[in-house]
């Protein structure tokens, strides 16, 4: 049971990099702007994480899908996995919804 | 600090500067453009595509959040939250996705440093070069 839930966010992540990698959508498109994004993304988030925790507004719950590797008093090791998924699927949306809004936008200027 | 309304106003500072951003970013993108009419068709395929991939952010969003607090993973002090949940979390979590779509497109933007105008599928001539 222990580290069930990074075992989901690995599977997922795993999940962002083929569909990036097949459909070239992030760091398939521009590696080291993807890397800097992310890497912006996730200290943003963490920074409104520590405060969250550092104003008793949330903390780990009693449960023990957890491995119990902290980053930082109630910020998991899976936090850090947490916020690589949300801004890999943020990212990898825009890649894929992008491209199909300006088709559309093409064939009604063109019709 | 206490209060109700402590999640929420948490919330304020990130979401100004992910705003903030979205419209630099939203400047710089028009100033890249080649074209008026250019510029005023990424704005609106930029806008759309923003909705749709937030609307999508959010559904998974609720999924997501829903399962890590069933499953206890994170919890939250009553005291701290409006109490306005969307069935198992509270509704002040949205923040962090509305967060990403404004924040990290934003920056994906401001990050570009060959100014290339980006991702249309139009084929169109080779850009002048301005130089």
């Amino acid at each position: 049971m222990h580290g069930l839930y990074l075992l989901g966010l690995l599977v997922s992540l795993t999940g962002m990099t083929v569909l990036d990698a097949r459909f070239r959508l992030f760091f398939w498109r521009a590696p080291w702007r993807a890397a800097a994004v992310m890497a912006i993304g996730v200290v943003f988030f963490l920074v409104w994480d520590v405060l969250g925790v550092a104003l008793g507004i949330f903390f780990i719950g009693p449960t023990r899908l957890l491995t119990g590797v902290l980053l930082a008093p109630d910020v998991p090791l899976e936090e850090l996995f947490f916020l690589l998924l949300l801004c890999y699927t943020t990212m990898n949306l825009f890649g894929a919804v992008r491209p199909i809004v300006a088709r559309a936008a093409d064939r009604r200027s063109r019709s | 600090m206490n209060g109700s309304g402590v999640y929420a106003l948490l919330a304020v500072p990130f979401l100004l500067v992910a705003l903030v951003l979205a419209v630099v970013a939203a400047v710089v993108a028009d100033r890249r453009a080649r074209t008026r009419e250019d510029a005023a068709r990424r704005r609106r395929v930029t806008a759309v595509t923003g909705v749709v991939a937030g609307v999508a952010l959010l559904v998974m969003t609720i999924v997501f959040n829903n399962v890590i607090v069933t499953l206890r993973i994170v919890a939250y002090d009553p005291a701290r939250i409006t109490g306005l949940r969307i069935g198992a979390f509270p509704v002040e979590d949205l923040a962090y996705a509305v967060g990403a779509v404004l924040l990290l497109p934003s920056l994906w933007v401001l990050l570009d440093r060959d100014h290339r105008a980006e991702l249309t599928t139009r084929p169109r001539p080779e850009p002048e070069d301005p130089r």
